[in-house]
């Protein structure tokens, strides 16, 4: 399990400009992230960053994992949603179960959780988020929030240590807000870390930490 | 990778209208044209062959195109990245289900040509397994160029026109090698030179394809 995400002296450059510039941060267990900035300042790029689906310009992203556990605990919610909006919420989140269950398998590694099937790991998070009565329509025919607590609903099927939530809380109704509140909270009772970029009034929580990005 | 390979295969027969479109332009071209040659039946028999070769050339070049575009917009290749080497085995999941689907239709359309232009029934299997490793080389490099092109949003269709002069070695090589083969039972220093290159394109252009889509998700 990844015990902390170290940033040493990051920077991305796009283009000609530096969007992110000499940043250094440590996320660690248990700790709830909020970043805040103006559109254009970063935050989704951060996030990027900090999964290492962006490469920085300069500096380094560490994972400072035990050994004997998961080194790409890492799950990531972006603006897109990653699922095929031909497909019905049941196959998106069985492949991303799939997908999930192969990255720990090329670390060599058993499942934290207990062994459960994938079914009744999909029907968990479908139930949790809310979403199990649209669960064989396809994703094209749901709501704009339907399809992000479908997103959403992907986390809750990794075992990562580490989410990355950009702008979460963008077309969620206020008892969809409530469910990624609880799941946040839950998370984070279980020793996992959230960073979060939103506009939103970030959740009230004891270890909340906020980086402004300008 | 077989689980990217069962999630691309559902994507693909929930949403088949490009593949569709390119069969369809495919077969037409087989079955038309002849009429370029108006009533010189003989010559469109000898050319046969040479057109089915082209038309799997034209067929890649139009179901390849862009392959990636939608995976990229929609965010599946940033899940995808997460996973150590998971942009490599999204590559080959899509060249195996490419390769599968193209092989099918290949077999029918070779069936169909030995029909249509009065070839010797047993140019089948010979013109089939041509066809097949040609089709890796191509296969490989559309999707390489369809890597390279994932970011860019206006006219990336067009960039698929690389996938024509890269391909004339092969082609060459392909033709070269069925004739030798299906006239003297022999394989021609050219079978060599097919096999080198479909081998040679599997050993690489996956490795440089996911290099590119990481890029691409860089810079993009």
């Amino acid at each position: 399990m990844i015990t902390e995400i170290i940033l040493n002296n990051v920077s991305f450059r796009y283009h000609q400009s530096w969007v992110i510039n000499n940043l250094n941060l440590r996320i660690q267990s248990s700790q709830y992230w909020h970043i805040q900035g103006e559109n254009g300042s970063g935050k989704s790029t951060l996030l990027e960053l900090i999964g290492k689906i962006k490469e920085p310009s300069q500096g380094e992203v560490i994972y400072d994992f035990h050994p004997s556990r998961f080194t790409n605990s890492i799950s990531y919610c972006g603006h897109q949603l990653g699922l095929k909006s031909s497909l019905t919420v049941m196959q998106n989140l069985r492949w991303r179960d799939q997908l999930y269950r192969s990255m720990e398998r090329s670390c060599h590694l058993e499942p934290e959780l207990a062994p459960i099937t994938q079914q009744q790991r999909v029907q968990n998070a479908l139930e949790f988020w809310a979403i199990d009565q649209f669960a064989d329509q396809p994703l094209h025919q749901l709501s704009a929030g339907q399809k992000k607590r479908a997103s959403l609903a992907c986390l809750t099927l990794s075992n990562a240590q580490a989410w990355l939530l950009d702008e979460p809380y963008a077309s969620l109704d206020q008892p969809s807000i409530e469910i990624l509140n609880k799941a946040i909270e839950l998370h984070l009772s279980q020793a996992g870390s959230a960073t979060l970029s939103s506009h939103q009034a970030p959740l009230d929580h004891p270890s909340q930490q906020v980086l402004e990005l300008n | 990778m077989f689980h990217h390979l069962r999630y691309q295969t559902q994507t693909l027969f929930q949403s088949p209208t490009h593949l569709m479109a390119s069969i369809a332009l495919g077969i037409l071209l087989l079955l038309l044209f002849p009429l370029a040659l108006q009533d010189q039946g003989a010559i469109a028999n000898e050319l046969a062959t040479a057109v089915f070769f082209l038309m799997t050339l034209v067929l890649n070049s139009l179901y390849l195109n862009e392959q990636f575009h939608e995976d990229f917009d929609d965010g599946t290749l940033k899940q995808v990245a997460l996973q150590p080497l998971g942009l490599l085995q999204w590559i080959w999941a899509r060249f195996i289900l490419t390769w599968c689907c193209l092989a099918l239709l290949l077999g029918f359309l070779a069936v169909t040509l030995v029909l249509l232009y009065q070839q010797p029934h047993e140019i089948v299997l010979i013109l089939l397994i041509h066809a097949l490793l040609f089709n890796v080389y191509l296969i490989q490099l559309a999707l390489f160029i369809s890597a390279l092109t994932t970011s860019i949003t206006k006219n990336g269709g067009l960039y698929m026109l690389l996938l024509l002069p890269f391909s004339i070695p092969a082609l060459i090589a392909a033709l070269d090698s069925f004739y030798t083969f299906s006239q003297t039972q022999q394989m021609a220093l050219s079978t060599s030179l097919l096999i080198g290159l479909a081998t040679l394109s599997m050993a690489l252009l996956p490795w440089l394809g996911a290099y590119l889509l990481r890029l691409q998700l860089n810079y993009g």
